[in-house]
């Protein structure tokens, strides 16, 4: 066979491999404990009302059961077709992971660090802050936020936890006289542009709360 | 089997190598750039270290580079990530012939994917966007013209010397894949048609990747509106941008709907929104060198007969 019909053959299994990796699939919709969020509910509330709209009514219920069988049921065939292609991914980096920003979170977490210093709780990092700037160069990096949006989910609990431990490793150097590190993360849904435009302040809730003894660090 | 033969025909056609040595110097100088923000903000011992030894992550994720030089070490981390700027930086300049140059987008590669794979959770889809330009810069062998290789050999920054072109088109593909894959799984309420089009004003207000508080663009909302709409369409099309580069790439060879792309110079059209897409998010969001490493495949879309034509000012 001349080498121009090798190369063809090769570069027609490249094609193959990033099409099936790249070919749509809900990977970050196989937790189920992400459908509680209340971003994921109300996505899944207007796809079952446009249902409705065509004649299929069902219960949230009912709905949530047979979308999850059926993701199921893709992503075991979608696993098998991919899975002899893994080691070419892996060995030339050439993954296709193109889920981005599939939908916008309606309800999300903003980060938000404090100790407890000579007597009071003092601010120390808030994401997007000017006043809260704690190591600010480290955590508003593009990789760090992208960790702190990951642990901000449930799936996360463990790694977060983790994440903050570290968070109180740091402080406990850097500020010597603080004796507790609180991490926690404010969820609250986005403003409509309505409601930016008449001047309305976020209204939401701390959750994933955190506290680190510092003074076992030292 | 005639399909076959004008697939391998397709494939085997050569020409100069300015666009490939183009993608080349702006994937180098993205891997230079990550790696430096990497470093310069702290990031470096926080991200890519286990707990041992400053990091967050007890235990570091690990590629097959790491299991086969037998786990993380920060000494080994360190050598790495001094084989990624170094090989960035001879990739950038163009040295070395065919398989020297090759040689060095691999080590780029390999050292770029393993520093990146250590921590997934500080990872975005940058990454691989930048590997697998990187893969087909390695296979393209890019460093005919614009290169340092190029001065050596020739005396002159330029040459034209031919390459293969199907690198080029490997590029494309991989441009239009991430772009049409994405905008397939926009299946929120706020991106389709019929939706209420808020894409974008809630993706902007979402604080993990805003740059500023952007309430202030609650008047522009109808704005937003339709860039939410231009945004899903252009990524929801852009197969067909693939076939508007083959219509621009074999003039003579098109008729019916890739000639009509062609009249309507339809590649231009979506790299222009391509660019200008960019570039607003570049200024209103931090999600790291995503924007650039898009950008930086760019050049693929151009034929290389048409730099001279750019440069001089006439575009067609």
């Amino acid at each position: 066979m001349a080498w121009p019909q090798v190369r063809a053959a090769l570069i027609t299994a490249h094609l193959i491999a990033i099409g099936v990796c790249a070919f749509p699939a809900p990977v970050g919709g196989m937790n189920r404990s992400s459908w509680h969020d209340p971003t994921v509910r109300a996505e899944l509330d207007a796809w079952r009302a446009r249902l409705g709209m065509v004649g299929v009514h069902q219960t949230p219920k009912q709905f949530e059961d047979e979308l999850w069988g059926a993701m199921t049921s893709f992503m075991s065939v979608r696993d098998a077709i991919v899975r002899p292609f893994n080691h070419y991914y892996e060995l030339t980096g050439t993954w296709q992971s193109w889920r981005m920003f599939v939908a916008p979170q309606r309800y999300p977490a903003r980060l938000i660090v404090d100790v407890f210093e000579d007597g009071e709780w003092r601010p120390l990092f808030e994401e997007r802050s000017d006043t809260a700037t704690w190591n600010r160069a480290i955590f508003d990096h593009d990789r760090l936020r992208a960790a702190i949006f990951r642990y901000s989910w449930p799936k996360f609990g463990r790694e977060w936890r983790v994440f903050a431990q570290w968070m109180g490793e740091r402080a406990a150097v850097e500020r010597p006289r603080a004796d507790t590190l609180r991490a926690r993360f404010f969820r609250y849904r986005t403003l409509s542009p309505t409601e930016a435009a008449a001047g309305m302040e976020f209204d939401g809730k701390f959750e994933h709360e955190v506290e680190i003894d510092l003074t076992a660090l030292r | 089997m005639r399909r076959w033969f004008r697939w391998v025909a397709f494939l085997d056609v050569r020409e100069v190598g300015t666009s490939i040595a183009l993608v080349r110097l702006l994937v180098a100088t993205c891997v230079l750039r990550t790696l430096g923000s990497v470093w310069w903000s702290g990031v470096y011992g926080a991200a890519w270290a286990d707990s041992a030894h400053g990091g967050w992550r007890q235990h570091l994720d690990s590629d097959p580079l790491w299991r086969l030089l037998g786990g993380f070490d920060t000494t080994t981390r360190d050598g790495l990530a001094i084989a990624a700027v170094v090989s960035a930086a001879l990739l950038a300049l163009g040295v070395g012939g065919e398989i020297v140059a090759r040689l060095i987008a691999l080590v780029c590669l390999q050292s770029f994917m393993a520093l990146g794979d250590l921590n997934g959770h500080a990872a975005g889809s940058y990454d691989s966007l930048i590997t697998n330009g990187l893969w087909l810069l390695v296979l393209a062998g890019p460093s005919r013209t614009l290169s340092v290789e190029c001065r050596r050999a020739t005396g002159a920054w330029t040459s034209e010397r031919t390459v293969m072109r199907w690198p080029r088109f490997l590029i494309v593909v991989q441009a239009v894949v991430m772009y049409g894959t994405t905008g397939w799984q926009k299946l929120s309420d706020h991106w389709v048609p019929g939706g209420d089009l808020g894409a974008l004003w809630y993706i902007e207000q979402q604080p993990t990747w805003q740059l500023h508080d952007m309430r202030w663009m609650a008047p522009l909302y109808p704005l937003t509106q339709a860039a939410t709409l231009l945004t899903w369409l252009w990524e929801v099309t852009s197969p067909v941008w693939l076939i508007a580069w083959l219509a621009e790439a074999e003039p003579t060879s098109v008729g019916g709907f890739a000639g009509w792309l062609r009249r309507l110079r339809a590649r231009d059209v979506y790299l222009v929104l391509g660019v200008v897409f960019h570039s607003l998010v570049a200024v209103t969001m931090q999600i790291g060198p995503f924007s650039w490493a898009s950008m930086a495949l760019y050049p693929a879309f151009i034929h290389p007969r048409e730099w001279a034509r750019i440069k001089s000012g006439r575009v067609r």
